[in-house]
């Protein structure tokens, strides 16, 4: 089986963002944009962190001092505080240690105050993005989702916007950070002692050539590794819902074995980022230390010479870690922040996904007939495979269509189009005597009451599952829904009646009771349009007697196309359709289908024949 | 928390040579790391002394033993990152046969969007733990050792001075780790809801749709959005002081050098050299002493994410294999008999089934027919162990099922349930789940029978067309022939229809119990229906009402008999013959 490899193949392709400096400044740009309502927090973070960095660059200078002016006194070793300080060694060592004490506290605040700020931002930009991604899945068509596996759409609203949180704590404000400090100690060497800052530079071409060659390859491997994680996410969100199916055939061994293979993958990916990481930071010290080495190759002649202290030489091997620090750091958050930048690639491709339902103009206009008309609609899933071959019929208002045919013979496509879940590509479907693409799909949708072949229930009370949202539907009008889809009694029977919380999908109920809460959903939501789609496939006759009551009710004054396999539930029809092959084979009338002699006359026969029988 | 690691135990052990290996060369690094600024010490002493050509083979003598630690710290960083690698390999690898072995039970108890989150993210999180926290640990350790002999080996008052905050710092790991660790646990579960919110609109999406429920699912999304914010925001609240915490700590120590460490050099205790050293040690001192805070982090999150795996590795499937286990045939025949069978569902008011007997012979077939809620598939799902009976026992062959291995039991029984699950492979690849095996002339015949890829059902390349997640470009017919073929091509010696065909046509559904019927001779078959037409084609039919058998016979007896059966019967018996033309 090509299980996971197929999955995975179609993960590979769209995870893997474009390259370029460019791109990469323009996905910051857009990042900009959600960091916009909060820049003053933001630049507080940004002055926290400045004020942070240079009190950590004053440390070495005062190394200097005291080295130069107290412990081995050397009279070209002068600073700029040296009127403030007193000449007397012990005391004036004791200031020193004062001052350091002062900016040591200083700096361990605005390091608190830089991280509150900087997460107080990032959390609540992160939740900013999250929100707009669910809000953008909501205006996505139908078609998008049948196309992309789940796992995946999951992933862009949790995972990938974790990552993208880095972009603020670990990426944007640490690289900004580590700058400064890096800027404040060059500045502070250069007022030092520029001959040193000079030696010291010359290992700056090697720091910069062996960071652009990690950067390249630990960029590699980490976009490996995202698409082995969006692999191993797609492969276990099918394992976990198809689970029964695996244990019934024994597939738990093999689909492990499947798993086997991405999870392998995944750990190869890694290993790659785990070598460029493992050479990475061994040569970066070294490079500190062949720094440190020409400082005091040079350096040293100077001190002995008299051009350089001794407190300003051990000042600048200070400088040297600190200077390192960063530059070791901006290699390793380059990492983290490219993490993010194709995490957010992935989210913004999301959200640049236009919803392409076009709204050809929206007039206000009351629905005053509400009618469906089909008019030569043909329709294909993909390419030329047609479903629907120039379908035309006319439902009046009030009036009830029932659709007869085989399995597969396009009558669910019939739902898809008229909540237009997808579009049609040749003709057009009139509700209440206007083409509903001019209609906006949710004021299109308002109009009906829908019950689907799945009956789709979610995590929540049977309150909740009949009524959807809770400002929806008063709690007396849920209930006597329940009571007319003959639920009622289910509910009384259950610990909590109708606050029992359901699990996910209805486990725990049987699926007739799952088909009964759909009608009561409907039932609860009084629309002027009702579809049933094989809503009556699953329930057994006496349950179906119900829910015919509840039919008759629900069709009374509605005007509805039901998609039935059973007799039963067509017999309400004012006009039926016979389809085969996406074709309309008999349509008409009951008196003008009788008198022709086809199928549906045979199926009449019957119908009066059982209702002879009732009536007995 | 001792418990909780426990699961690591074996993990670890494992690569007990490489953790040796690796820690082999942490130690190594440490030590040379240690002897670096002892080196650039004694250099700097050079110096002051004017001693140039010492301080410059010195220097050279610095880059060669910091070329020998680079060698030591890749071998440390490859081989222990290396191994939490391979340990989080073997977690997944053992995590996900744990989980596809565990029961419905647990399935109806954590949502799928919860369980992706633990095998993925938790997991990573146990990773860090075992990696780069184990390595750090280690590293805090050898550099504390290291520095405070070489230190104490030069001037011991100095040392004391250096490492009197130490105390202080072990007690704000201990309580902002303690803080951590409960706050994180909060955090992932926000991080599960939010998952699940996601999942749930996926899954929901069409009639979600129909009814408008975007602001509303807007509106609960925010909400699980919004908790998930303040919880890691209260996650920040508590370690944005730890690190400062630390590096102020640090930071007195550094006083103490400057302070303490100035004063001997006046007193003439020390050289500058000795001074410069320490100045380095303290450097070297302040990752450790920052990186413990990493530690704290990284161990705290991971216990707390090792606690959630713990909880699925250590869920212990109700419907196992049986420790006393009756010793199996070579060959099970089919016999099936419920005896004295109750099943109450927890929660539940009244018993789904209440001491039902029935007896199928192998080879033979029954329909379970009545109402919903009747009690027919919770009876038939008894027999491939979907559940367990709560009292009495199902026997295969005079084997009570819990004594019969799973396997073996799953391999005898084909089940197709009305709602099958199908994966998004193609349509041969979903036939093919219990036999990945079988021949493309197998699948195809499988298929035929099923009467699936006929010309009505046009899929585009036949077989080998790709099935949408969830199935969702089948028709529900389609996906119930599908289900059906996928239980022929195992050749069963039970099958379970469980309303397998409600959502095929009458005609189709006619056909294919005809083929059915051809291969039913030598196969006992359970036929879970509430149409007669469906029934009445097996040898027996058990009639159900509110968990009791109520009526059994065959068909024309039931017939006979009146009642519910005969009623049902009338009603179907034109569309049957309709059917039939």
């Amino acid at each position: 089986m090509s299980t996971g490899r197929s999955i995975g193949g179609e993960a590979v392709r769209s995870e893997t963002p474009a390259a370029g400096a460019i791109y990469d400044f323009a996905l910051l740009k857009r990042l900009w944009q959600y960091l916009r309502p909060y820049s003053g927090a933001a630049g507080c973070s940004l002055a926290l962190l400045m004020l942070h960095s240079a009190l950590g660059a004053f440390w070495p200078f005062l190394t200097q001092v005291a080295v130069d002016r107290y412990l081995k006194p050397d009279p070209a070793g002068t600073s700029f505080l040296d009127p403030y300080l007193p000449s007397e060694p012990l005391e004036g060592v004791l200031w020193v240690v004062g001052l350091y004490v002062v900016t040591l506290v200083l700096s361990g605040a605005a390091r608190a105050a830089q991280i509150h700020t900087m997460n107080f931002t990032g959390q609540r930009v992160m939740r900013d993005i999250r929100r707009e991604i669910f809000g953008h899945l909501q205006r996505l068509p139908v078609p998008y989702f049948d196309r992309t596996p789940s796992g995946r759409l999951i992933t862009r609203a949790t995972t990938d916007v974790d990552v993208l949180n880095e972009v603020f704590t670990s990426g944007l404000v640490a690289v900004a950070g580590d700058i400064l400090t890096l800027v404040c100690a060059f500045a502070a060497m250069m007022y030092l002692s520029p001959q040193l800052t000079l030696v010291y530079l010359g290992v700056a071409p090697l720091v910069l050539l062996v960071s652009v060659v990690f950067r390249k390859y630990a960029r590699a491997s980490f976009r490996d590794v995202r698409a082995a994680v969006a692999k191993l996410a797609s492969f276990l969100q099918e394992c976990f819902t198809g689970i029964t199916e695996i244990q019934l055939f024994n597939h738990q061994s093999r689909a492990v074995q499947d798993f086997a293979a991405i999870n392998e993958e995944h750990r190869l990916a890694n290993y790659r980022a785990v070598r460029a990481h493992a050479l990475f930071f061994p040569v970066i010290d070294w490079l500190n230390m062949f720094g440190l080495a020409l400082l005091i190759w040079f350096g040293g002649n100077w001190v002995v010479e008299g051009t350089v202290t001794l407190g300003v030489l051990l000042a600048f091997l200070q400088y040297g870690t600190k200077v390192f620090r960063p530059i070791q750091d901006l290699a390793e958050k380059y990492n983290v922040l490219q993490a993010a930048m194709a995490g957010a690639e992935r989210i913004f491709e999301l959200l640049d996904t236009d919803p392409p339902i076009p709204t050809r103009r929206e007039k206000k206009r009351k629905l005053t007939r509400p009618s469906i008309e089909f008019r030569n609609v043909w329709f294909a899933y993909k390419g030329e495979d047609w479903v629907l071959r120039d379908v035309s019929f006319y439902v009046a208002a009030g009036n009830m269509l029932a659709i007869v045919g085989h399995t597969g013979a396009g009558k669910s496509t019939l739902v898809n189009l008229v909540l237009r879940y997808y579009e049609i590509q040749k003709g057009s479907i009139l509700v209440g005597g206007r083409d509903i693409r001019d209609w906006t799909p949710e004021a299109l949708r308002a109009q009906f009451g829908v019950v689907l072949q799945d009956p789709c229930l979610l995590s929540g009370t049977i309150y909740e599952n009949i009524g959807l949202s809770d400002k929806g539907v008063p709690r007396a009008e849920i209930r006597r829904a329940a009571a007319n889809a003959h639920l009622a009694k289910h509910i009384e029977a259950l610990p909590k009646r109708y606050e029992e919380p359901l699990l996910e999908r209805g486990a725990g109920l049987s699926t007739g009771q799952k088909q009964l809460v759909a009608f009561a959903r409907a039932l609860a939501h009084d629309r002027p349009f009702l579809i049933l789609d094989e809503a009556t496939s699953s329930v057994d006759p006496e349950t179906e007697r119900d829910i015919r009551d509840t039919v008759t009710l629900l069709l009374a004054g509605r005007t509805s196309i039901v998609i039935a396999h059973r007799l039963s539930t067509i017999r309400q029809a004012g006009r039926i359709l016979v389809f085969h092959k996406g074709s309309i084979v008999e349509n008409g009338t009951h008196e003008t289908l009788i008198a022709k002699g086809g199928v549906y006359s045979r199926l009449h026969a019957l119908q009066s024949l059982e209702e002879l029988e009732e009536a007995s | 928390m001792l418990s909780t690691i426990g699961t690591l135990k074996p993990y670890v052990l494992r690569y007990r040579w490489r953790y040796a290996g690796g820690l082999t060369a942490l130690f190594f690094r440490g030590a040379l790391a240690t002897a670096l600024p002892y080196v650039l010490g004694l250099s700097i002493d050079a110096l002051a002394a004017g001693e140039t050509d010492v301080a410059r083979r010195l220097a050279i003598l610095l880059l060669a033993v910091a070329a020998c630690k680079g060698v030591a710290q890749y071998a440390m960083r490859w081989v222990l990152i290396t191994i939490s690698r391979d340990i989080e390999y073997d977690l997944r690898g053992d995590l996900t046969a744990h989980l596809v072995g565990l029961d419905r039970r647990f399935y109806a108890r954590y949502r799928t969007g919860d369980l992706m989150a633990r095998s993925t993210n938790d997991l990573a999180q146990v990773r860090s733990l075992l990696g780069p926290g184990l390595m750090y640990t280690a590293e805090i350790g050898i550099v504390f050792i290291a520095v405070l002999s070489v230190m104490a080996w030069t001037d011991w008052a100095l040392t004391v001075l250096v490492f009197a905050p130490m105390p202080f710092v072990s007690l704000a790991a201990g309580y902002f780790g303690r803080r951590t660790h409960a706050q994180f646990q909060t955090v992932q579960q926000h991080f599960s809801s939010i998952s699940n919110r996601v999942q749930e609109y996926l899954t929901g999406l069409r009639m979600l749709r129909a009814y408008n429920q975007a602001p509303h699912e807007i509106r609960r999304f925010g909400e699980s959005n919004e908790a998930y914010m303040e919880a890691s925001f209260d996650l920040v609240r508590i370690w944005r002081s730890f690190y400062p915490t630390l590096e102020l700590l640090v930071g007195f120590t550094g006083i103490a050098v400057l302070g303490f460490g100035g004063w001997r050099v006046l007193e003439g205790g020390i050289t500058v050299g000795t001074f410069t050293m320490f100045l380095y040690f303290l450097a070297m001192l302040t990752w450790p002493l920052i990186g413990m805070g990493v530690v704290v982090n990284i161990t705290q999150r991971g216990v707390a994410s090792l606690g959630r795996l713990n909880e699925l590795l250590r869920y212990q499937p109700e419907i196992a294999d049986s420790p006393v286990q009756s010793e199996p045939p070579a060959h099970l025949r089919g016999d099936i008999e419920w005896r004295n069978v109750t099943v109450q569902y927890p929660g539940a008011r009244e018993p789904a089934l209440s001491e039902v007997n029935l007896r199928v012979p192998a080879g033979q077939s029954i329909a379970l027919i009545g109402p919903v809620g009747s009690g027919k598939s919770t009876l038939a799902n008894l027999v491939p162990r979907l559940l367990d009976a709560t009292e009495g026992e199902v026997l295969v062959d005079g084997f009570p099922v819990r004594q019969l291995p799973l396997t073996m039991l799953r391999e005898l029984v084909g089940h197709v349930p009305q709602e099958s699950f199908l994966f998004s492979r193609t349509i041969a690849a979903n036939i093919r789940l219990g036999r990945p095996e079988a021949t493309n002339r197998a699948v195809r015949s499988a298929a035929r029978d099923a009467l699936l890829n006929t010309p009505g059902d046009a899929f585009p390349k036949g077989l080998e067309t790709l099935v949408g997640e969830r199935g969702i470009t089948l028709s529900g017919g389609q996906k119930q022939r599908v289900s059906i073929a996928r239980a022929l091509l195992k050749d069963p010696g039970i099958l379970v229809l469980d309303d397998a065909t409600s959502s095929v046509d009458a005609q189709t559904e006619h056909a294919l119990w005809l083929r059915l019927q051809h291969g039913m001779r030598n196969r006992t078959v359970l036929i879970v229906t509430h149409r007669v037409s469906s029934a009445r084609l097996a040898d027996r039919i058990a009639l159900l009402d509110n968990g009791k058998v109520v009526d059994e016979g065959t068909h024309a007896e039931l017939i006979e008999r009146g009642g519910l059966y005969a009623r049902l019967h009338e009603r179907e018996r034109i569309e049957e013959e309709l059917a039939k033309q």
